[in-house]
């Protein structure tokens, strides 16, 4: 062979070197062949990789960090409208605590709202350090989140509460008037003005109970990261609970009281009206 | 008088005919004849009717009725205060998503 054949073999053989290099550079630099272009190639490539993979694992970070907060968000904007609503819909609660309870529950749907939009924007922007502080801005408000839901719960409880209390005085007046009636007729009025003194009772009670449970837990302000507040503003969440369960029964068992007396007024047929037959002749 | 102005006159003529005929037909049938010698007061008529009437110590809507409006509106109110119990749990026992760091 003459050189100038040589020559030729071997500038195909490093042609076929750098082709199989692009092509399959972890056999190129398991190999380890020895060729500067075959290394060049790879190296570019694998840079290549290397970027491409690093993008990927940034983009699924934001996506999953966007995600999350998303979730978290709008669970919170969803509770809080609930809240709202549920807020207006009240008719025992003073005007002003009303007042401050929406003011507070749209302040926090306003602040979700921007920190969506922020961290929306941040998303798209692939800025992940000012994502970071959005997600640790959505940690730090859940305490205020934590004590607003309850809070507004416990007084659109409370207001339910006053409600029925009222409904049942109503009923106690009408109960009182009918067994009167019926023992005025003669009757055994015993069994219904026992069930009646007790209807009273708890319904008396039912009115202290939901007042106080609705007067403690409305001037419960933010603890602002302060763990003696939490843990003041969680026990006196709980009180107010516990006191609208006791409501919750007072009611149960006057309910009971009041089938009781309707059961009894209706063994001795006193009716509401009485009906009589009038003949007038008036000239 | 010129053909024009003797259309025009009777024209008018029987319009205002048919408006005093309309007149007093509408005035016949407006106004019904009152037969002497009846009276028209209704305390003065003989009637039998059945009349409900609340004893006097019952106070106003006292009846059977609303009895049971009010136990059917507590019964709706009572089914609400449990909703609202469970709310008022279900906040107090609220757990956030949890966030990616």
């Amino acid at each position: 062979m003459n050189n100038k054949y040589l020559t030729t073999i071997a500038s195909a053989g490093a042609a076929i070197v750098v082709l199989a290099s692009a092509a399959f550079p972890a056999l190129a630099l398991t190999a380890g062949i020895d060729a500067s272009a075959s290394a060049s190639v790879t190296a570019g490539v694998v840079r290549a990789r290397v970027n491409a993979s690093a993008s990927t694992t940034v983009d699924a970070r934001i996506t999953l960090i966007t995600g999350k907060a998303d979730q978290e968000i709008t669970r919170r904007i969803d509770a809080l409208n609930a809240l709202s609503a549920r807020v207006n819909g009240m008719v025992k609660l003073s005007a002003t605590d009303k007042s401050n309870l929406s003011s507070l529950i749209q302040t926090q749907i306003t602040a979700m709202n921007v920190l969506q939009t922020q961290i929306s924007t941040d998303a798209t922007a692939n800025n992940t350090s000012t994502l970071k502080a959005d997600v640790k801005s959505i940690t730090a408000s859940y305490r205020i989140f934590a004590l607003i839901l309850p809070q507004g719960a416990i007084e659109a409880m409370s207001d339910r509460a006053l409600t029925i209390v009222g409904t049942m005085n109503d009923l106690g007046t009408k109960f009182s008037a009918r067994v009167q009636a019926a023992q005025t007729a003669g009757n055994n009025v015993t069994a219904a003005t026992t069930a009646l003194a007790d209807f009273n009772t708890k319904v008396s009670d039912a009115n202290t109970q939901a007042t106080a449970a609705a007067s403690e837990v409305a001037s419960l302000a933010p603890d602002n990261g302060n763990a003696t507040v939490m843990a003041s503003n969680t026990a006196t969440l709980k009180d107010a609970r516990s006191k609208l369960q006791a409501v919750q029964q007072d009611f149960v068992t006057a309910r009971v009281d009041a089938t009781t007396i309707v059961k009894t007024l209706a063994t001795f047929k006193v009716a509401a009206s009485a009906t009589t037959n009038a003949s007038t002749s008036v000239q | 008088m010129s053909k024009t102005g003797k259309i025009i006159l009777w024209v008018v003529v029987a319009v205002i005919v048919i408006s005093g005929i309309w007149w007093w037909i509408a005035s016949s049938y407006s106004t019904p004849a009152i037969p002497s010698g009846t009276n028209n007061n209704p305390a003065a008529v003989n009637e039998s009717s059945t009349v409900t009437s609340t004893p006097a110590s019952y106070p106003q809507g006292d009846s059977d009725q609303s009895i049971n409006q009010d136990m059917t509106s507590l019964n709706a109110q009572m089914t609400g205060l449990s909703s609202d119990n469970a709310s008022v749990t279900q906040s107090m026992n609220d757990q956030p998503v949890p966030q990616a760091e």
